[in-house]
Protein backbone atom coordinates (compact mmCIF):
# COMPACT_ATOMS: atom_id res chain seq x y z
CA UNK A 1 0.00 0.00 0.00
CA UNK A 2 1.03 3.40 -0.60
CA UNK A 3 1.84 5.51 2.29
CA UNK A 4 2.57 9.20 2.84
CA UNK A 5 5.86 10.29 2.92
CA UNK A 6 7.10 11.95 6.52
CA UNK A 7 8.05 15.90 5.52
CA UNK A 8 8.13 18.19 2.85
CA UNK A 9 7.24 17.45 -0.92
CA UNK A 10 9.93 17.28 -3.55
CA UNK A 11 9.67 18.57 -6.82
CA UNK A 12 12.42 16.38 -8.12
CA UNK A 13 10.86 12.92 -6.76
CA UNK A 14 7.60 12.91 -8.98
CA UNK A 15 6.62 9.25 -7.35
CA UNK A 16 7.13 10.63 -4.09
CA UNK A 17 5.18 13.85 -4.63
CA UNK A 18 2.20 11.67 -6.09
CA UNK A 19 2.25 9.12 -3.04
CA UNK A 20 1.61 12.60 -0.58
CA UNK A 21 -0.81 14.15 -3.20
CA UNK A 22 -3.09 10.38 -2.77
CA UNK A 23 -2.69 10.08 1.05
CA UNK A 24 -3.45 13.58 1.27
CA UNK A 25 -6.64 12.92 -0.34
CA UNK A 26 -7.29 9.68 1.41
CA UNK A 27 -6.89 7.48 -1.48
CA UNK A 28 -4.50 3.92 -0.49
CA UNK A 29 -3.59 1.89 -3.43
CA UNK A 30 -1.65 -0.93 -3.79
CA UNK A 31 1.89 -0.81 -5.48
CA UNK A 32 0.76 -2.00 -8.43
CA UNK A 33 -2.04 0.35 -8.74
CA UNK A 34 0.40 3.23 -7.82
CA UNK A 35 2.83 2.50 -10.38
CA UNK A 36 -0.13 2.78 -13.08
CA UNK A 37 -1.54 5.84 -11.63
CA UNK A 38 1.99 6.79 -11.53
CA UNK A 39 2.51 6.51 -15.07
CA UNK A 40 -0.54 8.43 -16.48
CA UNK A 41 0.01 11.27 -14.07
CA UNK A 42 3.27 11.98 -16.37
CA UNK A 43 1.02 13.21 -19.29
CA UNK A 44 -1.48 14.77 -17.34
CA UNK A 45 1.14 16.85 -15.59
CA UNK A 46 2.08 18.03 -19.01
CA UNK A 47 -1.77 19.07 -19.80
CA UNK A 48 -1.70 20.86 -16.49
CA UNK A 49 1.10 22.75 -16.70
CA UNK A 50 0.25 23.89 -20.74
CA UNK A 51 -3.30 24.88 -18.67
CA UNK A 52 -1.46 26.86 -15.87
CA UNK A 53 1.48 28.81 -18.59
CA UNK A 54 -1.42 30.30 -20.60
CA UNK A 55 -1.59 33.60 -18.28
CA UNK A 56 0.42 36.41 -16.82
CA UNK A 57 -2.67 39.00 -16.55
CA UNK A 58 -4.61 38.76 -13.74
CA UNK A 59 -7.46 40.42 -15.04
CA UNK A 60 -8.96 37.25 -17.25
CA UNK A 61 -11.64 35.87 -15.27
CA UNK A 62 -12.78 32.12 -14.64
CA UNK A 63 -15.97 30.80 -16.61
CA UNK A 64 -17.65 28.69 -14.31
CA UNK A 65 -20.24 26.46 -16.24
CA UNK A 66 -21.75 29.13 -17.88
CA UNK A 67 -20.79 28.42 -20.88
CA UNK A 68 -22.85 29.44 -23.30
CA UNK A 69 -24.43 32.51 -21.71
CA UNK B 1 -37.68 -4.65 -43.20
CA UNK B 2 -39.52 -1.59 -41.13
CA UNK B 3 -36.27 -1.85 -38.75
CA UNK B 4 -34.45 -0.05 -41.73
CA UNK B 5 -37.37 2.43 -41.89
CA UNK B 6 -36.30 6.10 -40.94
CA UNK B 7 -38.20 7.71 -38.19
CA UNK B 8 -40.16 9.74 -40.17
CA UNK B 9 -41.27 6.97 -42.95
CA UNK B 10 -41.86 4.62 -39.90
CA UNK B 11 -44.01 7.36 -38.69
CA UNK B 12 -45.99 7.61 -41.90
CA UNK B 13 -46.43 3.70 -41.88
CA UNK B 14 -47.74 3.38 -39.08
CA UNK B 15 -50.53 6.27 -38.96
CA UNK B 16 -51.19 5.35 -42.26
CA UNK B 17 -51.92 1.20 -40.51
CA UNK B 18 -49.30 -0.38 -42.60
CA UNK B 19 -47.30 -1.42 -39.73
CA UNK B 20 -47.95 -1.67 -35.98
CA UNK B 21 -45.55 -0.95 -33.09
CA UNK B 22 -45.52 -4.01 -31.53
CA UNK B 23 -44.48 -5.06 -35.06
CA UNK B 24 -41.37 -2.79 -34.64
CA UNK B 25 -40.51 -3.91 -31.28
CA UNK B 26 -41.01 -7.73 -32.28
CA UNK B 27 -38.58 -7.11 -35.09
CA UNK B 28 -36.32 -4.95 -32.72
CA UNK B 29 -36.28 -7.77 -30.23
CA UNK B 30 -35.19 -10.42 -33.34
CA UNK B 31 -32.53 -8.68 -34.16
CA UNK B 32 -31.06 -7.93 -30.76
CA UNK B 33 -31.81 -11.70 -29.70
CA UNK B 34 -29.67 -12.79 -32.77
CA UNK B 35 -26.96 -10.58 -33.18
CA UNK B 36 -26.17 -8.99 -29.75
CA UNK B 37 -24.30 -12.00 -28.53
CA UNK B 38 -21.74 -10.14 -30.79
CA UNK B 39 -22.17 -6.91 -30.94
CA UNK B 40 -22.76 -6.56 -26.68
CA UNK B 41 -24.73 -3.24 -27.17
CA UNK B 42 -27.38 -3.80 -24.64
CA UNK B 43 -26.79 -4.21 -20.79
CA UNK B 44 -30.48 -4.64 -20.18
CA UNK B 45 -33.31 -5.86 -22.74
CA UNK B 46 -37.08 -4.74 -21.38
CA UNK B 47 -39.09 -7.13 -23.47
CA UNK B 48 -42.35 -7.65 -21.89
CA UNK B 49 -42.10 -3.68 -20.97
CA UNK B 50 -41.45 -2.50 -24.09
CA UNK B 51 -44.34 -4.82 -25.70
CA UNK B 52 -46.60 -3.85 -23.65
CA UNK B 53 -45.65 0.18 -24.42
CA UNK B 54 -46.49 -1.00 -27.86
CA UNK B 55 -49.66 -2.41 -27.66
CA UNK B 56 -50.50 1.10 -26.12
CA UNK B 57 -48.94 2.89 -28.72
CA UNK B 58 -50.98 1.02 -31.32
CA UNK B 59 -54.23 1.36 -29.12
CA UNK B 60 -53.51 5.29 -28.72
CA UNK B 61 -52.98 5.61 -32.46
CA UNK B 62 -56.47 3.85 -33.01
CA UNK B 63 -58.43 5.52 -31.26
CA UNK B 64 -57.12 8.56 -32.66
CA UNK B 65 -54.59 9.88 -30.35
CA UNK B 66 -51.56 11.02 -31.91
CA UNK B 67 -47.98 11.86 -29.56
CA UNK B 68 -46.15 12.76 -32.04
CA UNK B 69 -42.96 11.65 -34.64
CA UNK B 70 -41.40 9.38 -31.88
CA UNK B 71 -45.24 7.68 -31.29
CA UNK B 72 -44.52 4.08 -31.29
CA UNK B 73 -40.97 4.18 -32.42
CA UNK B 74 -38.80 2.07 -30.35
CA UNK B 75 -35.12 3.62 -29.13
CA UNK B 76 -32.66 2.03 -26.45
CA UNK B 77 -30.44 4.60 -24.02
CA UNK B 78 -27.04 4.79 -22.72
CA UNK B 79 -27.11 3.19 -19.12
CA UNK B 80 -26.44 6.64 -17.35
CA UNK B 81 -29.62 7.81 -17.79
CA UNK B 82 -32.49 6.96 -15.05
CA UNK B 83 -35.52 5.10 -15.78
CA UNK B 84 -38.02 4.37 -13.05
CA UNK B 85 -37.59 0.91 -11.80
CA UNK B 86 -34.55 0.35 -13.75
CA UNK B 87 -30.86 0.08 -12.02
CA UNK B 88 -28.55 2.80 -13.84
CA UNK B 89 -25.35 1.02 -13.15
CA UNK B 90 -23.44 3.14 -15.55
CA UNK B 91 -21.26 -0.04 -16.40
CA UNK B 92 -19.74 -0.25 -13.16
CA UNK B 93 -20.07 -2.65 -10.18
CA UNK B 94 -20.22 0.08 -7.91
CA UNK B 95 -23.99 0.73 -9.17
CA UNK B 96 -25.05 -2.83 -9.65
CA UNK B 97 -27.64 -2.10 -6.81
CA UNK B 98 -28.94 0.70 -7.51
CA UNK B 99 -32.74 1.38 -8.58
CA UNK B 100 -34.21 4.80 -9.93
CA UNK B 101 -37.22 6.60 -8.42
CA UNK B 102 -37.84 7.78 -11.00
CA UNK B 103 -36.91 8.83 -15.23
CA UNK B 104 -34.40 11.42 -16.18
CA UNK B 105 -35.43 14.12 -17.91
CA UNK B 106 -34.67 13.06 -21.08
CA UNK B 107 -36.63 9.66 -20.40
CA UNK B 108 -39.63 11.38 -19.27
CA UNK B 109 -39.92 13.47 -22.91
CA UNK B 110 -39.59 10.57 -24.93
CA UNK B 111 -42.03 8.70 -22.68
CA UNK B 112 -44.51 11.41 -23.00
CA UNK B 113 -43.70 11.46 -26.85
CA UNK B 114 -44.66 7.97 -27.15
CA UNK B 115 -41.29 6.51 -28.11
CA UNK B 116 -40.73 2.84 -26.60
CA UNK B 117 -37.61 1.76 -24.39
CA UNK B 118 -36.27 -1.58 -25.25
CA UNK B 119 -33.51 -1.31 -22.59
CA UNK B 120 -30.56 0.03 -21.21
CA UNK B 121 -26.96 0.44 -23.57
CA UNK B 122 -23.44 -0.06 -22.88
CA UNK B 123 -21.19 2.48 -22.15
CA UNK B 124 -17.76 2.74 -20.60
CA UNK B 125 -17.25 3.00 -16.52
CA UNK B 126 -19.22 5.91 -15.61
CA UNK B 127 -19.21 7.22 -19.16
CA UNK B 128 -15.43 7.39 -19.50
CA UNK B 129 -12.01 5.77 -20.89
CA UNK B 130 -12.49 2.64 -22.06
CA UNK B 131 -13.21 -0.03 -23.38
CA UNK B 132 -12.73 -2.63 -20.83
CA UNK B 133 -12.86 -5.98 -19.81
CA UNK B 134 -12.83 -6.08 -16.13
CA UNK B 135 -16.44 -4.64 -15.49
CA UNK B 136 -19.66 -6.73 -14.79
CA UNK B 137 -21.09 -6.47 -18.91
CA UNK B 138 -19.00 -6.42 -21.89
CA UNK B 139 -17.96 -3.80 -23.69
CA UNK B 140 -19.57 -2.93 -27.06
CA UNK B 141 -17.91 -4.31 -29.98
CA UNK B 142 -18.30 -2.57 -33.50
CA UNK B 143 -21.05 -4.02 -35.65
CA UNK B 144 -19.18 -3.22 -38.70
CA UNK B 145 -16.60 -5.64 -37.77
CA UNK B 146 -16.52 -6.79 -34.23
CA UNK B 147 -12.84 -7.67 -33.94
CA UNK B 148 -13.12 -3.17 -33.53
CA UNK B 149 -14.11 -0.71 -30.61
CA UNK B 150 -17.08 0.70 -31.71
CA UNK B 151 -15.88 4.27 -29.37
CA UNK B 152 -17.35 5.38 -26.57
CA UNK B 153 -18.23 6.16 -23.95
CA UNK B 154 -21.73 6.11 -25.92
CA UNK B 155 -20.39 2.41 -27.46
CA UNK B 156 -23.73 0.71 -27.22
CA UNK B 157 -25.81 3.42 -28.42
CA UNK B 158 -23.65 3.97 -31.83
CA UNK B 159 -23.16 -0.25 -31.68
CA UNK B 160 -27.33 -0.58 -31.37
CA UNK B 161 -28.01 1.96 -34.10
CA UNK B 162 -25.61 0.69 -36.30
CA UNK B 163 -26.66 -2.63 -36.10
CA UNK B 164 -30.02 -1.58 -37.11
CA UNK B 165 -31.73 -2.73 -33.45
CA UNK B 166 -33.06 1.05 -33.20
CA UNK B 167 -33.02 4.10 -35.21
CA UNK B 168 -32.38 6.24 -32.34
CA UNK B 169 -30.25 5.90 -28.80
CA UNK B 170 -29.40 9.06 -26.82
CA UNK B 171 -26.06 9.13 -25.58
CA UNK B 172 -23.77 11.21 -23.28
CA UNK B 173 -21.12 13.80 -24.02
CA UNK B 174 -18.07 15.43 -21.92
CA UNK B 175 -15.05 15.19 -24.18
CA UNK B 176 -16.57 13.39 -27.64
CA UNK B 177 -18.51 10.54 -25.96
CA UNK B 178 -21.22 10.68 -28.78
CA UNK B 179 -19.68 12.41 -31.87
CA UNK B 180 -16.49 9.86 -31.60
CA UNK B 181 -18.88 6.54 -31.23
CA UNK B 182 -20.79 7.97 -33.98
CA UNK B 183 -18.32 8.37 -36.08
CA UNK B 184 -16.61 5.13 -35.67
CA UNK B 185 -19.70 3.25 -36.34
CA UNK B 186 -20.83 5.39 -39.29
CA UNK B 187 -23.80 6.74 -37.35
CA UNK B 188 -25.23 9.97 -37.31
CA UNK B 189 -24.15 11.82 -33.04
CA UNK B 190 -25.14 15.07 -32.46
CA UNK B 191 -23.67 16.85 -29.46
CA UNK B 192 -26.52 19.76 -29.04
CA UNK B 193 -25.30 23.78 -27.49
CA UNK B 194 -24.70 23.39 -23.62
CA UNK B 195 -27.75 23.19 -21.71
CA UNK B 196 -30.42 22.61 -24.38
CA UNK B 197 -30.94 19.05 -23.51
CA UNK B 198 -31.51 18.56 -19.86
CA UNK B 199 -28.98 16.05 -17.69
CA UNK B 200 -31.72 15.51 -14.96
CA UNK B 201 -31.37 12.09 -13.50
CA UNK B 202 -28.16 11.49 -16.04
CA UNK B 203 -25.30 10.02 -14.12
CA UNK B 204 -22.69 13.55 -14.29
CA UNK B 205 -18.90 12.63 -15.19
CA UNK B 206 -17.97 16.48 -15.60
CA UNK B 207 -21.01 19.42 -14.73
CA UNK B 208 -19.63 21.59 -16.98
CA UNK B 209 -18.96 19.68 -19.89
CA UNK B 210 -21.35 16.78 -19.70
CA UNK B 211 -23.89 17.23 -22.87
CA UNK B 212 -26.95 14.82 -23.34
CA UNK B 213 -27.85 14.10 -27.33
CA UNK B 214 -29.00 11.59 -29.75
CA UNK B 215 -27.42 9.09 -32.10
CA UNK B 216 -29.41 8.64 -34.80
CA UNK B 217 -29.18 6.47 -38.07
CA UNK B 218 -29.74 9.96 -40.24
CA UNK B 219 -29.69 13.50 -40.09
CA UNK B 220 -33.58 13.89 -40.13
CA UNK B 221 -33.82 11.26 -37.75
CA UNK B 222 -31.44 13.09 -34.99
CA UNK B 223 -33.43 16.50 -35.76
CA UNK B 224 -37.11 14.29 -35.23
CA UNK B 225 -35.44 13.16 -31.25
CA UNK B 226 -33.92 16.37 -30.60
CA UNK B 227 -37.26 18.22 -31.12
CA UNK B 228 -38.45 16.27 -28.76
CA UNK B 229 -35.64 16.36 -25.87
CA UNK B 230 -34.88 19.79 -26.32
CA UNK B 231 -35.69 22.68 -23.92
CA UNK B 232 -35.39 24.05 -20.93
CA UNK B 233 -36.14 22.10 -17.93
CA UNK B 234 -36.00 24.28 -14.57
CA UNK B 235 -34.84 21.71 -12.43
CA UNK B 236 -31.70 21.11 -14.16
CA UNK B 237 -29.29 24.47 -12.69
CA UNK B 238 -27.66 23.94 -16.16
CA UNK B 239 -30.46 23.76 -18.29
CA UNK B 240 -30.83 26.82 -21.04
CA UNK B 241 -33.28 29.11 -21.19
CA UNK B 242 -33.68 29.52 -24.53
CA UNK B 243 -36.66 29.61 -27.13
CA UNK B 244 -36.62 25.67 -29.27
CA UNK B 245 -37.20 26.40 -32.81
CA UNK B 246 -38.55 24.06 -35.71
CA UNK B 247 -35.53 21.56 -36.20
CA UNK B 248 -37.31 19.61 -38.65
CA UNK B 249 -38.90 21.86 -41.16
CA UNK B 250 -35.98 23.59 -42.32
CA UNK B 251 -33.89 20.66 -42.54
CA UNK B 252 -33.20 20.85 -46.34
CA UNK B 253 -32.90 24.57 -46.59
CA UNK B 254 -29.23 23.75 -47.98
CA UNK B 255 -25.86 25.71 -47.49
CA UNK B 256 -26.54 27.82 -50.54
CA UNK B 257 -24.83 31.09 -49.30
CA UNK B 258 -22.95 30.20 -45.87
CA UNK B 259 -19.38 29.86 -45.19
CA UNK B 260 -17.48 27.03 -44.12
CA UNK B 261 -14.68 27.60 -41.81
CA UNK B 262 -11.90 24.76 -41.83
CA UNK B 263 -9.38 24.77 -39.13
CA UNK B 264 -6.99 22.82 -41.49
CA UNK B 265 -3.83 22.93 -38.53
CA UNK B 266 -6.07 20.63 -36.36
CA UNK B 267 -5.80 18.29 -38.54
CA UNK B 268 -3.48 18.80 -41.54
CA UNK B 269 0.02 17.06 -40.84
CA UNK B 270 -1.13 15.62 -37.94
CA UNK B 271 0.81 12.18 -37.13
CA UNK B 272 -2.14 10.43 -37.11
CA UNK B 273 -3.86 11.26 -39.92
CA UNK B 274 -4.83 8.96 -42.51
CA UNK B 275 -4.82 9.44 -46.25
CA UNK B 276 -8.27 8.13 -46.27
CA UNK B 277 -10.17 10.45 -43.60
CA UNK B 278 -8.05 13.74 -45.53
CA UNK B 279 -9.68 12.69 -48.33
CA UNK B 280 -12.89 12.37 -46.40
CA UNK B 281 -13.20 15.81 -45.74
CA UNK B 282 -11.89 17.01 -49.06
CA UNK B 283 -15.09 15.43 -50.57
CA UNK B 284 -17.26 16.78 -47.80
CA UNK B 285 -15.67 20.48 -48.48
CA UNK B 286 -15.90 19.66 -52.41
CA UNK B 287 -19.76 18.48 -51.57
CA UNK B 288 -20.63 21.70 -49.73
CA UNK B 289 -19.03 23.65 -52.49
CA UNK B 290 -21.30 22.34 -54.93
CA UNK B 291 -24.39 22.65 -53.15
CA UNK B 292 -23.50 26.40 -53.05
CA UNK B 293 -21.88 27.42 -49.88
CA UNK B 294 -18.08 29.04 -49.73
CA UNK B 295 -15.34 27.60 -48.09
CA UNK B 296 -12.30 29.41 -46.45
CA UNK B 297 -9.66 28.64 -43.89
CA UNK B 298 -9.53 29.60 -40.75
CA UNK B 299 -7.29 29.76 -37.29
CA UNK B 300 -8.43 28.45 -34.10
CA UNK B 301 -6.29 28.07 -31.44
CA UNK B 302 -4.32 24.95 -31.06
CA UNK B 303 -5.92 22.03 -30.34
CA UNK B 304 -3.45 20.94 -27.45
CA UNK B 305 -5.30 23.81 -25.49
CA UNK B 306 -8.87 22.33 -25.98
CA UNK B 307 -7.29 19.28 -24.88
CA UNK B 308 -5.45 20.27 -21.72
CA UNK B 309 -8.36 22.75 -20.62
CA UNK B 310 -11.13 19.89 -20.78
CA UNK B 311 -9.10 17.39 -20.07
CA UNK B 312 -8.37 19.71 -16.32
CA UNK B 313 -11.66 20.23 -16.07
CA UNK B 314 -12.80 17.19 -16.44
CA UNK B 315 -10.35 15.06 -13.93
CA UNK B 316 -11.31 18.13 -11.23
CA UNK B 317 -14.82 17.73 -11.85
CA UNK B 318 -15.07 13.80 -11.57
CA UNK B 319 -12.91 13.77 -8.53
CA UNK B 320 -15.40 15.96 -6.31
CA UNK B 321 -18.14 13.33 -8.20
CA UNK B 322 -16.13 10.02 -7.13
CA UNK B 323 -13.60 10.88 -4.01
CA UNK B 324 -15.60 9.29 -1.64
CA UNK B 325 -15.32 6.22 -3.67
CA UNK B 326 -12.20 6.39 -4.74
CA UNK B 327 -11.13 5.95 -0.71
CA UNK B 328 -13.49 3.72 0.33
CA UNK B 329 -13.52 1.37 -2.20
CA UNK B 330 -10.92 1.57 -4.63
CA UNK B 331 -10.73 -1.67 -6.09
CA UNK B 332 -14.76 -1.94 -7.25
CA UNK B 333 -13.62 0.39 -10.18
CA UNK B 334 -12.19 -0.83 -13.55
CA UNK B 335 -7.93 -0.43 -13.57
CA UNK B 336 -8.45 2.17 -16.42
CA UNK B 337 -10.56 4.24 -14.70
CA UNK B 338 -8.96 4.03 -11.51
CA UNK B 339 -5.72 5.12 -13.00
CA UNK B 340 -7.56 7.89 -14.61
CA UNK B 341 -9.63 9.12 -11.73
CA UNK B 342 -7.41 8.89 -9.21
CA UNK B 343 -5.35 11.98 -10.97
CA UNK B 344 -8.07 13.99 -9.51
CA UNK B 345 -6.19 13.88 -6.08
CA UNK B 346 -3.06 15.83 -7.75
CA UNK B 347 -5.29 19.17 -8.62
CA UNK B 348 -5.50 22.12 -6.60
CA UNK B 349 -7.64 25.08 -7.30
CA UNK B 350 -5.03 27.01 -9.22
CA UNK B 351 -5.26 24.49 -11.96
CA UNK B 352 -9.13 23.89 -11.76
CA UNK B 353 -9.59 27.97 -12.05
CA UNK B 354 -6.81 28.41 -14.62
CA UNK B 355 -8.17 25.89 -16.84
CA UNK B 356 -11.68 28.10 -16.40
CA UNK B 357 -9.83 31.19 -17.47
CA UNK B 358 -8.95 29.23 -20.44
CA UNK B 359 -12.07 28.20 -21.33
CA UNK B 360 -13.14 31.62 -21.54
CA UNK B 361 -10.58 32.49 -23.67
CA UNK B 362 -10.55 29.61 -25.97
CA UNK B 363 -14.68 29.98 -25.81
CA UNK B 364 -14.40 33.57 -26.93
CA UNK B 365 -11.61 32.66 -30.04
CA UNK B 366 -14.23 30.41 -31.62
CA UNK B 367 -17.07 32.32 -31.12
CA UNK B 368 -15.23 35.27 -33.17
CA UNK B 369 -14.66 33.32 -35.62
CA UNK B 370 -18.36 32.91 -36.26
CA UNK B 371 -18.47 36.23 -36.81
CA UNK B 372 -16.31 35.37 -40.02
CA UNK B 373 -18.37 31.86 -40.69
CA UNK B 374 -21.89 29.91 -40.25
CA UNK B 375 -20.19 26.66 -39.99
CA UNK B 376 -17.29 25.09 -39.16
CA UNK B 377 -15.88 21.64 -40.47
CA UNK B 378 -12.93 19.75 -39.54
CA UNK B 379 -12.43 15.83 -38.60
CA UNK B 380 -13.92 13.83 -35.82
CA UNK B 381 -11.68 11.33 -35.96
CA UNK B 382 -8.26 10.89 -37.65
CA UNK B 383 -8.39 7.06 -38.52
CA UNK B 384 -11.24 4.45 -38.18
CA UNK B 385 -12.18 2.39 -35.28
CA UNK B 386 -8.96 0.95 -33.69
CA UNK B 387 -9.33 -2.79 -33.33
CA UNK B 388 -9.91 -4.68 -29.95
CA UNK B 389 -6.14 -6.17 -29.93
CA UNK B 390 -3.53 -4.91 -29.15
CA UNK B 391 -5.36 -3.09 -26.25
CA UNK B 392 -6.04 0.25 -27.43
CA UNK B 393 -4.75 3.08 -25.83
CA UNK B 394 -7.92 5.95 -25.39
CA UNK B 395 -5.39 8.48 -24.61
CA UNK B 396 -4.00 7.73 -28.20
CA UNK B 397 -6.86 7.66 -30.09
CA UNK B 398 -7.09 10.52 -33.09
CA UNK B 399 -10.15 12.53 -31.71
CA UNK B 400 -11.19 15.68 -32.46
CA UNK B 401 -14.14 16.24 -30.53
CA UNK B 402 -13.68 17.73 -26.83
CA UNK B 403 -12.63 21.14 -28.34
CA UNK B 404 -16.58 22.27 -28.30
CA UNK B 405 -17.26 20.35 -25.31
CA UNK B 406 -15.29 22.77 -23.42
CA UNK B 407 -16.51 25.64 -25.74
CA UNK B 408 -20.51 24.23 -25.00
CA UNK B 409 -20.62 24.98 -29.09
CA UNK B 410 -23.41 22.43 -30.89
CA UNK B 411 -21.54 19.84 -33.17
CA UNK B 412 -22.40 16.55 -35.43
CA UNK B 413 -20.72 13.91 -36.50
CA UNK B 414 -21.88 12.71 -40.11
CA UNK B 415 -21.07 9.80 -41.98
CA UNK B 416 -18.91 10.09 -44.81
CA UNK B 417 -18.26 6.49 -46.26
CA UNK B 418 -15.88 3.87 -46.15
CA UNK B 419 -12.28 3.09 -45.78
CA UNK B 420 -10.65 0.45 -47.74
CA UNK B 421 -10.90 -2.03 -44.65
CA UNK B 422 -14.72 -1.33 -44.82
CA UNK B 423 -14.66 0.87 -41.11
CA UNK B 424 -16.75 4.67 -41.24
CA UNK B 425 -15.16 7.50 -42.36
CA UNK B 426 -16.98 10.86 -40.52
CA UNK B 427 -16.36 14.52 -40.32
CA UNK B 428 -17.56 16.73 -38.06
CA UNK B 429 -19.71 19.76 -38.23
CA UNK B 430 -20.06 22.57 -35.63
CA UNK B 431 -22.09 25.86 -34.86
CA UNK B 432 -22.88 29.09 -33.21
CA UNK B 433 -24.73 28.33 -29.48
CA UNK B 434 -28.15 27.17 -30.19
CA UNK B 435 -28.12 27.24 -33.73
CA UNK B 436 -28.71 23.76 -33.83
CA UNK B 437 -31.44 24.43 -36.88
CA UNK B 438 -28.28 25.75 -38.95
CA UNK B 439 -25.79 22.78 -37.86
CA UNK B 440 -28.41 19.84 -39.05
CA UNK B 441 -29.45 21.38 -42.23
CA UNK B 442 -25.84 21.59 -43.28
CA UNK B 443 -25.59 18.19 -41.55
CA UNK B 444 -28.44 16.94 -44.02
CA UNK B 445 -26.99 18.73 -47.04
CA UNK B 446 -23.18 17.20 -46.48
CA UNK B 447 -25.55 13.81 -46.02
CA UNK B 448 -26.48 14.14 -49.43
CA UNK B 449 -23.74 14.98 -50.93
CA UNK B 450 -21.63 12.00 -49.38
CA UNK B 451 -21.97 8.42 -49.14
CA UNK B 452 -25.28 7.22 -47.59
CA UNK B 453 -25.33 4.30 -45.06
CA UNK B 454 -28.48 1.94 -44.61
CA UNK B 455 -28.28 1.17 -40.79
CA UNK B 456 -28.93 -2.90 -41.30
CA UNK B 457 -24.96 -3.40 -41.26
CA UNK B 458 -24.59 -6.58 -40.60
CA UNK B 459 -27.21 -8.49 -41.86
Amino acid sequence: MTQAPAGSVSDTDPDRELAFLLARAGIVLTQEQFAAVASEWQGFRAHVELVNQSFEAAEEPAMIFDVTR
Amino acid sequence: MSASLSIAEAGRALRAGDISSAALVEEALDLIGARDGDVHAFITVQAEEALSAAAEADRERAAGIDRGALHGIPYAIKDIYDVAGMSTTCHSRLRLDHRAERDSAVVERLRAGGAILLGKLATHEFAFGGPSFDLPFPPARNPWNTAHIPGGSSSGSAAAVAAGYVRFAPGSCTGGSIRGPAAWCGVVGLKPTYGRVSRRGVFPLAWSLDHCGPLAATVEDAALVLQVIAGHDPLDPTSAEQPVPDFVTGLDRGVAGLTVGVPRAFFTGHALLASETAAAIERALEGLRAAGATVRDIVLPDLKLFGACGRVLMTAELFAIHGTDLRARPNEYATLTLNRFALGATLTAFDYLNAQRLRRRLKAEVDHAFDKVNIILTAISLDTAPAFDPPPNPAAWALQANAFNVTGHPAISVPAGLSSTGLPLAVQLVAPHFRENELLSAARALEHSLTSFRSDVIR
